[in-house]
């Protein structure tokens, strides 16, 4: 599988889980879009090192999408440091436009990148705990605690918009 | 809302990758070929690990007694003859050269005693001899030896065993004639060593006699005076003095007329020689034993300063990995 037709039919069958775990992670759609070209980029250079023992084609490409993410992150976070420093305003996050309850979407932007993450991985993309929690190096009981977190958070936010 | 009713309001939001991503992504695929798989860090340490392993074992195997390695068979034998003997004295032992060989002689030339002055002659020989009765033989020899040069055995000191023997004889030979005897009697045995002591009597013997003189003259003036009670006393003491010194350097004159020669006559004790180990024939592949033995060393060595580092590797490992995933919770948390 790990040729340049293995890495092509990978990248055809699971664009759709990285963009939403990146869409979800980020909660920025035309950000997503950016990153999840780069994780594609990157994926392309790192093909040779997919192991299929180690894990499936999916988790792997979430993993690359993760890091670019985190990187993307750690920049972002450098950038409003300098901008904090210069007063400038915070840019506006691109609406989702996925089909949420406005309720939903508020209570959404209510959580961290972190719980946001864990619910894309487990919720959305329909990742068993073990290879969730592998993916974000902690144990699988620690992964469904904060996945538990996440969900109260979102269940408190929307009883009290109601 | 409960919480099927909130997953399953979250599970409807499935967003589709946009168009122009998947053309992107088409793109990526088609366009660029992934580069060549390079060897990564892994494998070859592992295989270094491998390896390593194997040369220790094969190391272990070789040098764990009992395995491999030639033992040398001992086999204990008699050296009877060929002892060495002392610089300069050393002459084949009896087995080579039987006794009683007239070529077995002194061999130094030793000092002669002087036939004009009075000396204090000694003389000591060591010969060795094949075995006991050898030495037994050679004893009895020595005896005649010394009478008939006119001598006498002043001492005589034989042990004989079944293949060794000891004697130790002291014997006086005129001093004339001792330069004869000891060249008979190392002609008995091997001679393994040799002393010779001279001591000069003659200047103690003319100093008597001076004094001798002496007295006799005064003992002549005294006999010649009138011959009263303490004239008489004198005579006496001086009389009796004279013989005294008369009677001493006789007796000097007499010991120097006779040499001492001593005679030890031995036979080798048998010695064990430092076993040889047998020259075995090896294949052509018994040097291979030795290549994995230092292979093994290095190994050895290797783990013993490549583990605590590895394990320092780990540990640093660890703890840059949980301070990058506490960062990225930080991260997370914040975004």
């Amino acid at each position: 599988m790990s040729s340049v037709n293995g890495y092509a039919q990978a990248a055809e069958r699971h664009l759709d889980d990285v963009y939403r775990y990146l869409v979800w992670f980020t909660g920025d759609r035309l950000l997503a879009e950016d990153l999840a070209g780069e994780t594609f980029e990157r994926a392309l250079r790192l093909w040779h090192r997919y192991d299929p023992r180690r894990g499936s084609e999916r988790t792997w490409l979430c993993q690359v999408a993760r890091t670019v993410a985190l990187d993307h992150f750690r920049s972002e976070r450098r950038r409003r440091r300098r901008e904090e420093l210069a007063f400038l305003p915070e840019p506006a996050r691109e609406p989702r436009d996925d089909g949420l309850s406005p309720e939903l979407e508020t209570a959404l932007r209510g959580l961290s990148a972190g719980e946001r993450e864990v619910v894309a991985l487990r919720v959305i993309l329909d990742l068993d705990a073990a290879s969730a929690a592998a993916m974000l190096g902690i144990s699988p009981s620690n992964c469904t605690t904060r996945l538990s977190r996440a969900l109260d958070k979102l269940e408190e936010a929307l009883r009290v918009a109601a | 809302m409960s919480r099927p009713e909130l997953l399953g309001a979250l599970r409807q939001a499935t967003p589709a990758a946009p168009a122009a991503l998947r053309e992107r992504v088409r793109e990526l695929a088609t366009a660029a070929s992934p580069p060549p798989r390079r060897l990564g860090w892994r494998r070859p340490l592992a295989g270094f690990a491998l390896a390593a392993l194997a040369a220790a074992a094969a190391a272990a195997l070789v040098l764990l007694p009992g395995s491999g390695r030639p033992r040398s068979e001992v086999a204990p034998t008699i050296v009877g003859a060929r002892a060495p003997l002392p610089r300069n004295l050393a002459t084949p032992f009896a087995g080579a050269r039987p006794a009683f060989s007239p070529a077995a002689s002194s061999a130094l030339p030793l000092p002669a005693p002087s036939p004009n002055r009075a000396q204090s002659y000694g003389a000591s020989l060591r010969l060795r001899l094949a075995d006991g009765s050898a030495v037994a033989a050679a004893a009895r020899r020595a005896v005649q030896i010394a009478e008939a040069l006119g001598g006498f055995p002043q001492s005589v000191n034989v042990s004989v065993g079944a293949r060794t023997g000891s004697a130790k004889i002291v014997l006086r030979v005129p001093r004339s004639r001792v330069g004869e005897a000891i060249n008979r009697l190392s002609s008995l045995g091997s001679v393994v060593g040799e002393h010779v002591s001279i001591t000069d009597l003659q200047a103690g013997v003319d100093a008597t006699g001076r004094r001798i003189v002496r007295l006799e003259r005064r003992l002549a003036a005294a006999l010649h005076a009138p011959q009263t009670a303490a004239n008489q006393k004198l005579v006496a003491a001086l009389s009796s003095q004279i013989e005294g010194l008369q009677r001493a350097r006789a007796a000097t004159l007499r010991s120097a007329r006779d040499a001492t020669v001593g005679l030890a006559l031995g036979t080798p004790a048998p010695k064990r020689v430092r076993p040889r180990p047998r020259v075995v024939h090896r294949g052509p592949f018994h040097a291979l034993g030795g290549i994995f033995r230092r292979a093994g060393i290095v190994a050895v060595y290797a783990l013993a300063i490549g583990t605590p580092l590895a394990v320092l590797a780990y540990l640093g490992f660890l703890l840059t990995s949980r301070i990058r995933r506490r960062r990225e919770e930080r991260l997370l948390s914040r975004s």
